[in-house]
């Protein structure tokens, strides 16, 4: 017998479960997969580091990422991460995930989790049991940690489909993989292209993941590598740094359909990170919310009430739901149309609200510039275009200082 | 010390908020255009000041051309607040 019965042994129940044995609970994590695999989910924002420091991750070996950038057509732009808002952290890491994984675990086993490997067969929430492999498993809750399958929440009847988001992903790793003029070392880098974009994920020495995400309205078909020649086709600039890389790794497919909860908790149960909701990767934005999440979901597990996970489900939903907000400015294409703005249109204050995003800085009630950019970014786009579309820039506006 | 006029006010939250470089408040004129030839800002400036102002001071700020003639100076934008604010409040007009 347990306190809390966690499903899967990702960073997300890792940290949650280190949180829940800080607060004096009894922790048994059961995961699935013994050894871990590669897995998408690479990049990380800085603003998941509280968590790494509050709970001793080791980041020993990880290539430090300083910034992002963003290409399309022939343009491309940069932001370094010291531009956000007050920036608490402004480097984050580029992370194997069967490495990254593994850390996460002894993470939790430093803070007296027990982890049990077995597979999960069926769920009582009401009576707190988990039937798996290993036998059955008793606790006083069961928590969903386990993912972008969202077992528990499709059994309980909470998933519900976003209808806007359903998109498909090729991913695999490369060597050879160039950096171009731009980019710093450890620099993700994002190209848009018709229906979709690549990204490139450097671990250093040339090696990187390597991935295309296609919308419905993608024209790319075939195998995954037509499916990858077609999207460097239409990309100069994942051309240019992919002319000389060789695929490592067998392409893995995926599906990216964003989705989410109707509750993220319930008598006997909760649910947390990607098991909860899982958003578009465009942002990277998913280890960081399932990290943030476990962070304040643990005090409001350990009081218990409905009042504190209620709090804590309506503070969780609306980091989630600023990235939800992007990530339609970035499939309209209007964040590229603010993040490609001419020079004399790139304000520093957009600027400050694009890298305070792009950093996470979504759970801090003090930054008002990643909030404001979510709601605001269609306005912003629409203006920019009228002006950079009009034949001459109106003279009372733009008069030569 | 008396408090910050209005003016003074408005001419820190315009360099707060569009985080102008070498410029300081005691900088602008109470009455020189803020776009254009004066201080130079843009369109793009004037939309983000404007939601800084309904934000910090509680008024709405008209369309277009409105917005355009409270942008003229900080005297123009300071007199456009306090009439705003006189016009929404119960003893007021």
């Amino acid at each position: 017998m347990t306190d809390f019965l966690i499903i899967g042994a990702g960073p997300t129940g890792c940290a949650l479960g280190a949180y829940l044995r800080k607060g004096g609970a009894r922790v048994t994590l059961v995961e699935a997969v013994e050894h871990p695999e590669s897995v998408v989910g690479e990049s990380m924002l800085p603003c998941s580091r509280v968590v790494f420091d509050e709970l001793g991750l080791d980041t020993t070996g990880f290539l430090k990422k300083h910034g992002a950038v963003f290409c399309q057509g022939d343009d491309s732009v940069r932001f370094d991460f010291s531009e956000a808002e007050d920036p608490v952290y402004t480097h984050a890491w580029q992370v194997q995930r069967e490495i990254f994984d593994i850390r996460w675990r002894d993470v939790a086993k430093a803070h007296g989790c027990e982890i049990v490997y077995a597979k999960v067969t069926d769920c009582n929430v009401s009576e707190g049991s988990l039937e798996t492999t290993a036998g059955t498993l008793r606790g006083k809750r069961v928590i969903d940690a386990g993912g972008r399958s969202m077992w528990l929440s499709q059994r309980l009847g909470l998933r519900q489909g976003d209808l806007r988001l359903k998109n498909s992903a090729i991913g695999t790793r490369m060597t050879g993989v160039r950096q171009l003029g731009l980019d710093q070392p450890g620099d993700i880098t994002i190209c848009s292209i018709p229906g979709g974009w690549i990204w490139i994920i450097p671990f250093g020495e040339g090696v990187a993941s390597v991935g295309v995400v296609m919308s419905p309205s993608c024209p790319l078909t075939g195998s995954p590598d037509q499916r990858y020649a077609g999207a460097l086709a239409l990309s100069a600039d994942a051309r240019s740094r992919l002319a000389d890389a060789e695929r490592i790794f067998p392409w893995r497919g995926l599906q990216d359909f964003t989705a989410s909860s109707t509750t993220f908790h319930g008598p006997g149960f909760g649910l947390c990170g990607d098991a909860a909701t899982f958003i578009d990767p465009v942002f990277s934005s998913g280890v960081l919310l399932g990290l943030c999440g476990a962070r304040m979901m643990a005090p409001a597990l350990l009081d218990g009430s409905d009042a504190a996970l209620d709090a804590w489900q309506a503070t969780y939903r609306e980091g989630g739901g600023i990235f939800r907000k992007v990530i339609d400015h970035w499939y309209c294409g209007d964040f590229m149309t603010v993040a490609l703005a001419p020079p004399r249109l790139q304000k520093p204050y957009f600027r400050r609200g694009i890298v305070s995003l792009l950093a996470g800085d979504v759970y801090n009630p003090a930054r008002t510039s990643p909030r404001r950019m979510a709601d605001r970014m269609g306005e912003l786009a629409a203006h920019l275009r009228t002006m950079s579309s009009a034949p001459q820039p109106t003279p009372d506006l733009d008069e030569a200082k | 010390m008396a408090e910050p006029s209005l003016q003074h006010r408005l001419k820190e939250m315009i360099v707060r908020v569009l985080m102008l470089e070498g410029v300081t408040p005691e900088d602008i004129a109470d009455d020189s255009a803020l776009f254009g030839a004066g201080l130079g800002l843009d369109s793009v400036d004037a939309l983000e000041l404007a939601i800084h102002v309904e934000e910090e001071f509680s008024v709405k700020m008209p369309d277009d051309a409105g917005t355009r003639k409270a942008f003229a100076s900080v005297n123009a934008l300071a007199d456009f607040i306090t009439a705003a604010r006189a016009a929404a409040s119960p003893g007021g007009q």
